[in-house]
């Protein structure tokens, strides 16, 4: 088979398979009981997430430990204006995503020099600065660890937003990230990303700024992890340190690996099913920091792909070697 | 004049505790250039062990600070044989081993938590609580025994690690290893005897640290992380450096929250990171030794 057949028969089975799975998306909440989309909102917050970690760990291949600290400053923000100034939801998003984006710009001129492990402290460090911030330092400003409470969000005609909603709008985010990584991926940007994962004296040698290109990708992890967090608090209605611990920033992470390390379908399966886990597992709610320890431990070693990278994997490969042999053997 | 003693005395002890954890990722790395990052729950594990032995079920004190080493050093070497081995023998960037150490850090807490279900568990001061007083100066017994175990653990490691045949083997490994193999060191098993220096010192730490912070199955992190920036602020991958960082971050957060604000000590650790990390890469003692 031609490389342009084959090339197009791919692109057709990936349409088909996108358009399926946003019918699918669409058509859940009407077969879903009020349980069960809870749990899978929760689920697609973690998608978010995982979505924003991509850019910056599998595009670039820097980690980052702090995503519970942009999260935490989505939440604040969007908390915080509703409380002292009263302004509508949608303007207090924006300006807490737009704060959110700002601090992680000044944030990133310091942590775009740090690589490895020192990067993981850095950022680690900057979540419990966050987090300490929030739930100590600033306690009048803040409500400490009581957190504020939220009126629910109202729509245009007058009545509650229902998880309904909530769900439209998660999963509109969510595209939108998904696209953005894709768009990403296939652009000038994303495949200078990509270099600097690899190689980065490489990349210096071919013009790349690396210091602009982690900028860029840190300032968009932020700002979708902002933009998660700001829909998550208005959607619980509360805001509280205790949303914001050190295990928000882990499970990404944690997630992406499974998934697979740079792959877009990976990072929202595995976002949703590793934030999904603890619920999943009910009954044994105490077991479930052995079972990401595990899972964390056991992927590194035998599964570095993740779960989807793998079937694509092995997917391509048997494909290609199904198309490619008679050919050879002529 | 009483408030800042006590002040100082809090500041160097809890420092130098730090210092003690960032000295055993040390070991580790000497040898491997593994970041350990479980070495926080090999610290909650010799609290662990050592509370719950010693005044659960009653075991004296000489056995319980045997298991306190002891427990440590075994999962210290699970970790290195089953990941930390592999993993570098496949050549995987650091962050792949690091999120690995960090599976396992996840997995020995999760088992802690799991037997105490995620509360607090009970501690006291062993070495007994009556304060020492000399004139101004009060001091518990606690903080003496912390202040001699780390005198002599630092030089012991010190000793080791540059007068023995054993240290320079370290040494040796962890500067290059394929020469190191060559000279004919067992690498496998240099490692495995950095690893286990390491997990006995850091369970050592951890017994001592635990009646002075809330010690829960979660208490592993803030001591890897403050350990961590006590190694980065003092001078990654010297020992001695370590602890000098310990102190310098211990004095700054104790003086901070006693005389200025409690609740901001977290903020101030991470701008003392910033400003190491952004003016001296190479650590405050990093060009002295």
């Amino acid at each position: 088979m031609k490389a342009a057949t084959l090339n197009r028969i791919r692109s057709k089975t990936r349409m088909f398979v996108l358009i399926g799975v946003l019918i699918a998306a669409l058509i859940f909440p009407l077969i879903s009981s009020p349980r069960t989309m809870n749990f899978a909102i929760i689920g697609l917050f973690g998608a978010i997430l995982t979505l924003g970690l991509n850019i910056l760990y599998g595009y670039c291949g820097q980690i980052n430990f702090g995503i519970a600290g942009f999260y935490a400053i989505g939440g604040y923000g969007v908390a915080l204006l509703e409380k002292y100034l009263c302004t509508p939801f949608v303007m207090n998003l924006l300006i807490a995503v737009i704060v959110g984006g700002i601090l992680t710009l000044l944030m990133s001129f310091f942590l775009v020099r740090l690589r490895g492990h020192s990067l993981v402290l850095g950022t680690i460090a900057f979540h419990m600065a966050i987090y300490t911030s929030v739930a100590k330092g600033f306690k009048g400003f803040t409500g400490g660890e009581d957190g504020i409470k939220l009126a629910p969000l109202m729509l245009f005609n007058g009545i509650k937003a229902t998880d309904l909603f909530y769900y439209y709008l998660i999963v509109a985010t969510i595209a939108a990230c998904c696209w953005l990584n894709w768009t990403l991926r296939n652009s000038r940007l994303g495949r200078a990303m990509i270099e600097i994962a690899q190689n980065e004296v490489a990349a210096i040698s071919f013009g790349v700024s690396i210091d602009r290109h982690l900028r860029l990708a840190l300032v968009l992890n932020g700002v979708i992890a902002a933009v998660a967090g700001g829909i998550f608090v208005k959607w619980t209605g509360w805001v509280s340190p205790e949303y914001f611990g050190i295990m928000p920033s882990i499970i990404p992470v944690l997630s992406l690996v499974v998934g697979g390390v740079g792959n877009i379908v990976g990072a929202v399966v595995g976002g949703i099913f590793m934030h999904m886990l603890p619920i999943f597992m009910i009954r044994f709610a105490e077991l479930s920091t052995l079972l990401y320890g595990l899972i964390l431990c056991i992927f590194p070693l035998f599964l570095t792909r993740g779960i989807i990278g793998e079937i694509q994997y092995r997917y391509q490969s048997r494909k290609a070697t199904r198309s490619v042999s008679p050919e050879e053997g002529k | 004049m009483e408030l800042f003693i006590v002040t100082l005395i809090a500041g160097i002890c809890t420092g130098v505790l730090y210092g003690l954890v960032g000295l055993s990722f040390m070991a580790v790395y000497n040898a491997s250039k593994v970041i350990n990052f479980a070495q926080g729950a090999l610290a909650m594990m010799g609290g662990f062990v050592g509370y719950l032995l010693v005044f659960n079920n009653k075991i004296s004190l000489p056995l319980g600070m045997v298991l306190v080493i002891l427990v440590p050093i075994i999962c210290a070497l699970g970790i290195n044989y089953f990941l930390a081995e592999p993993l570098v023998k496949r050549n995987v960037p650091v962050i792949t081993i690091l999120l690995a150490t960090l599976g396992a850090s996840l997995v020995i807490e999760g088992g802690a938590g799991w037997y105490t279900h995620f509360g607090w568990f009970k501690t006291s001061f062993v070495f007994g609580s009556t304060p020492l007083t000399w004139g101004l100066v009060r001091i518990s017994p606690q903080y003496v025994v912390i202040l001699i175990a780390t005198v002599i653990l630092c030089f012991g490691y010190r000793l080791l690690l540059n007068k023995t045949k054993m240290g320079l083997g370290i040494r040796a490994t962890g500067t290059d290893a394929y020469m190191a193999a060559l000279v004919g060191i067992k690498l496998k098993r240099t490692r495995m005897l950095a690893w286990c220096i390491s997990a006995g010192i850091t369970g050592i730490a951890g017994f001592m640290i635990a009646p002075l912070i809330l010690s829960s199955a979660l208490m592993g992190l803030p001591i890897v992380v403050n350990g961590f920036i006590a190694a980065i602020i003092g001078g990654f991958g010297k020992p001695m450096a370590a602890v000098v960082g310990g102190i310098v971050l211990g004095l700054l957060v104790q003086f901070f929250t006693g005389y200025i604000s409690a609740g901001f000590g977290e903020i101030l650790v991470f701008i003392a990171l910033v400003f190491v990390l952004a003016f001296r890469p190479q650590g405050i003692m990093g060009a002295l030794e």
